[in-house]
């Protein structure tokens, strides 16, 4: 399939399954847009991609906020005109008994 | 009809008691016997139906809680401690929903519908489960829908809800199942209640389940012999799903 120059948007793309798609989907010729909430560890994934001839930007995104994931997506727009494929990974967990949750 | 220990009166809490499913499981609990707190947003409702419950002999007390506020929980639960001393059977069973598109369902209709069907779960059975961990027994009885499983139509945002308050609610008994307690998983097709628009109650009366076939379902589960319990009921009306 061939993906050159669509668009993605990947969040949680500041390290682990994201950081992995996002440079993934960069090396098929994928203009990537990385949306996590730490601008510092976003801009190491997007040097990463861009030093491999890759393109990539930068959104500092927290996907609980529905302000923050519009603004995701009208900047997307703006810069790349269209979004082809979200991949929606931003995740968090605590591993814990429910019974130890706090309320 | 099923009979309880003798000289032992539980303590019910009901969430969602000012209709439907909710209150003909309050209903039933009181006529075996059970002290039953019903608990709801309107409270005239609750004190017609707490009245209707004591004019047929039996006991209740009508507490308007809001299950999606962590402050209405909380002081819901002080009350009930003040009053009763401990739970020793919570039936999570407040529920909404909206029957609408992916695409149409809004922010805050998401927001209203998790609150309510997932979150309001997690934060009734977080404020018995201490006491009854003490106590080495309780029953906590989880209304969810077969939407938890199985997909339907602009229901989204409710299947999320109920396949979340189900997922936690596997987790919860495994971790507490040896400790005395009972959690029942209760997935119910179609009922009929006011969930449902007139159209379609009009529509599928008679190919609905009824609120008392819920009611009597979990009753008759709470009164099984100690040695055993059920974990999950699954009831659909004879023709299946809707």
């Amino acid at each position: 399939m061939d993906l050159k120059n669509s668009v993605a948007i990947i969040t949680g793309a500041s390290k682990g399954i994201g950081r992995a798609v996002a440079l993934a989907l960069s090396k098929e010729g994928v203009n990537v847009v990385l949306a996590a909430r730490s601008p510092e560890l976003l801009s190491m994934v997007q040097k990463e991609i861009v030093n491999e001839g890759g393109k990539a930007i930068s959104i500092a995104t927290d996907v609980t906020s529905e302000n923050s994931v519009q603004n995701l997506v009208i900047e997307t727009q703006k810069k790349f005109g269209a979004i082809d494929i979200l991949i929606n990974n931003a995740g968090v967990g605590i591993f814990s008994n429910v019974v130890d949750l706090k309320m | 009809m099923i009979e309880l220990e003798k000289n032992y009166v539980p303590i019910v809490w009901v969430t969602g008691a000012t209709k439907g499913i909710g209150l003909a499981i309050a209903n039933a609990f009181a006529v075996i016997g059970c002290k039953v707190i019903l608990s709801g947003r309107n409270k005239s409702q609750l004190e017609i139906n707490a009245g209707k419950i004591i004019d047929q002999g039996g006991y209740s007390f009508p507490l308007v809680c809001d299950v999606t506020s962590e402050t209405n929980v909380r002081s819901a639960m002080t009350t009930i401690t003040k009053k009763f001393g401990a739970v020793d059977v919570l039936v999570n069973n407040a529920g909404v929903t909206v029957f609408e598109s992916f695409e149409k369902t809004t922010v805050k209709e998401f927001d209203q519908i998790v609150n309510t069907n997932l979150r309001g779960y997690f934060l009734c059975t977080k404020s018995v489960i201490t006491s009854m961990m003490k106590q080495k027994k309780g029953h906590i009885f989880n209304v969810h829908s077969v939407s938890a499983t199985t997909i339907f139509l602009n229901s989204a945002v409710y299947s999320a809800s109920k396949a979340g308050s189900l997922a936690l609610s596997k987790c919860l008994r495994a971790e507490v199942r040896k400790k005395g307690i009972r959690v029942v998983d209760v997935l119910p097709g179609a009922v009929e209640t006011e969930m449902w628009d007139k159209n379609s109650r009009k529509k599928f009366h008679g190919k609905m389940l009824q609120p008392e076939d819920v009611a009597d379902a979990i009753v008759s589960v709470y009164c099984q012999p100690q040695r055993m319990t059920t974990d999950e009921i699954v009831l659909r009306p004879i023709e299946g799903d809707i």
